[in-house]
């Protein structure tokens, strides 16, 4: 079940990616994805753990340069967000054969799709809603709302980190 | 927080920081779903942890390359469902057998999992004190890692290989029936003499050939005495003797060898004693039987090389560790230091048997096949058998041992008149 979710994320990924770099005539961009959705199934195949995360920043590149190219931004941030649901189903081999564990194992992954889906769907709807309400806000106060938020999250990071 | 949580806040950053830079609203809304992602992480973190971990092996003792079942129980006292995930420490000389050790799973409050994986080991003690356990979120992001008490412990003891029978003919024997012959009358086998008959004596024993040459008078048979010898086993484990070359260690020979030849003397009914000399001074008092085996056993899968005790601590071992007037069986590779401790051993009266794992034959494999390479293998043999040639000057016998040979096989050819007599 989870190798079926797996690959729906990541073919969803790749394709919204791909469409809008294709809708935009960005044929480059199209294929660089396409190479990028491919490395992911080779990764996969070959249990290259440490390529999910950095195809899931090169999603998140390719995405953030649709953007500045001027490319669609609905496509590109759906796009993400079901790459960054493709990494988390891959992350981890859910289900394994022979394992007195099993059940458990299932619990996990019934406790986690529910939350993966509510938090990127969530997600993914904030930043729809964000991208539709134009809000004309001066850089100054951008710029300050961007530092809080990296000084927010440098503390909340330091937070966690101390906790036992 | 995990390495994940930590890559998905950098990609945050990083849209956040691309935003400001490229002035693009779009970017920052971009980060709106990792954002959410690690909100649904942070709010699913566990609070109170209540678990409880039991660990079990199906043997506390084993040999060598016998499969071990290590189980591990963790139960959840809370209410709570936990994910947890098991980073249990595993020597790396154990190879794992079967399905993945350290799953992530979801345990709900009030139930159990159990997590089994199958291992094969060297020669060792084994202890484990606790078990690590990650507990954290579903997707992984922020975990908390609990040290829960599950002690256990495995000892793998050495592999013994089969000699049939010791070689050396033991003197000096105790007056307990045993398997030497005592230079004694008394009961037997082998034929010792004959005496005037006493009234008491068993018909069978009876000589009636000298019956039949002197008349009138009767002769009774006497067997050589059987009894038990005092045999002390010492092993050398000072940090020289562990020469390590293609994955074999010269020490875990010594350690084979002094368990066979344990094992052997025991079972011929003799009383062993056991003295190591490695990271700190190990002894096993003299003992006889089936429960003296296991202690030595033991003491020697615990055996670690090490120098604790001294720059040369064989030079200065008191020999009277050992029974008086015993057999001493040293296992050592032997170095020229060591000749001092032979000579004060024999002029305590010990008889003294030197089995010696051939170091230069075993590191000789190694080398390049250089003209000074075999020119030097060829120099450290001659030192070698020098050296020996000196210790059986000392009346000792020894046993040159190349380890790729059956250490039977080397046994068997030592001279039984060589032990204890100058040559």
């Amino acid at each position: 079940m989870n190798r079926v979710f797996r690959s729906i994320c990541l073919i969803l990924a790749a394709a919204l990616l791909a469409g809008g770099y294709a809708l935009d005539s960005s044929w480059v961009g199209a294929a660089a994805v396409l190479t990028l959705a491919a490395c992911w199934g080779i990764g996969r195949r070959f249990h290259w753990n440490w390529l999910h995360s950095a195809l899931l920043a090169g999603y998140g590149i390719a995405a953030a340069g649709g953007i500045l190219l001027g490319i669609s931004a609905h496509w590109m941030i759906a796009g993400c967000a079901f790459g960054l649901a493709g990494w988390e189903l891959a992350s981890e081999d859910w289900v394994q054969t022979n394992d007195p564990a099993l059940p458990w194992r299932i619990l996990l992954w019934r406790k986690t799709l529910p939350s993966l889906a509510g938090s990127v769907g969530l997600g993914l709807l904030a930043a729809e809603i964000l991208l539709l309400v134009r809000v004309s806000v001066p850089f100054g106060v951008m710029l300050l709302a961007a530092l809080l938020g990296i000084v927010s999250l440098y503390l909340f990071y330091r937070a966690q980190k101390a906790r036992p | 927080m995990s390495a994940k949580a930590n890559f998905v806040l950098l990609i945050i950053a990083g849209l956040l920081l691309a935003a400001l830079a490229g002035r693009n609203g779009a970017l920052a809304a971009m980060a709106l779903p990792f954002l959410f992602y690690l909100a649904a992480g942070w709010l699913t973190s566990p609070g109170e942890i209540r678990l409880r971990a039991v660990r079990s092996l199906n043997k506390i003792r084993c040999e060598t390359g016998d499969e071990v079942t290590h189980t591990v129980t963790i139960v959840n006292e809370g209410e709570d469902t936990l994910c947890i995930k098991l980073d249990d420490f595993v020597p790396s000389e154990f190879r794992i057998t079967g399905e993945n050790r350290s799953p992530r799973v979801a345990l709900p409050g009030n139930e159990s999992v159990e997590i089994q994986y199958r291992f094969t080991a060297p020669r060792g003690c084994y202890e484990w004190q606790t078990l690590p356990v990650t507990v954290s979120d579903p997707f992984g992001l922020f975990e908390r890692r609990v040290e829960l008490p599950a002690p256990a412990r495995l000892l793998v003891l050495p592999q013994t290989l089969p000699l049939r029978k010791f070689p050396v003919r033991l003197s000096h024997t105790l007056h307990t029936v045993g398997p030497n012959l005592s230079r004694l009358p008394g009961t037997g086998i082998d034929f010792w003499g004959l005496r005037e008959y006493h009234p008491g004596d068993s018909l069978r024993w009876i000589h009636w050939r000298s019956a039949a040459r002197h008349p009138k008078q009767l002769f009774t048979k006497q067997f050589e005495r059987e009894e038990m010898a005092n045999v002390g086993l010492l092993l050398d484990a000072r940090s020289i003797t562990e020469r390590t070359e293609g994955g074999e260690n010269l020490l875990e020979h010594s350690i084979q060898a002094t368990a066979s030849l344990a094992k052997t003397l025991l079972q011929m009914g003799n009383r062993v004693s056991l003295l190591i000399l490695g990271e700190r001074l190990v002894r096993v008092f003299p003992g006889t039987g089936k429960r003296q085996l296991t202690h030595i056993l033991d003491r020697l899968a615990e055996c670690r090389p090490g120098d604790k005790n001294g720059n040369n601590p064989l030079k200065y071992l008191p020999v009277r560790l050992f029974p008086a007037n015993s057999t001493i069986v040293m296992v050592s590779p032997m170095q020229t230091g060591d000749l001092a401790f032979f000579a004060r051993a024999r002029a305590e009266g010990y008889r003294v048997l030197l089995v010696s794992p051939d170091p230069v034959s075993f590191q000789a494999s190694g080398y390049s096949q250089t003209p000074a390479a075999s020119l030097a293998v060829r120099a450290a043999h001659l030192e070698r058998r020098a050296l020996l040639w000196r210790i059986r000057q000392l009346g000792v016998g020894v046993v040159d041992w190349p380890v790729g040979r059956p250490l039977a096989q080397c046994v068997r050819s030592i001279p039984h008149a060589g032990i204890g007599e100058r040559l």
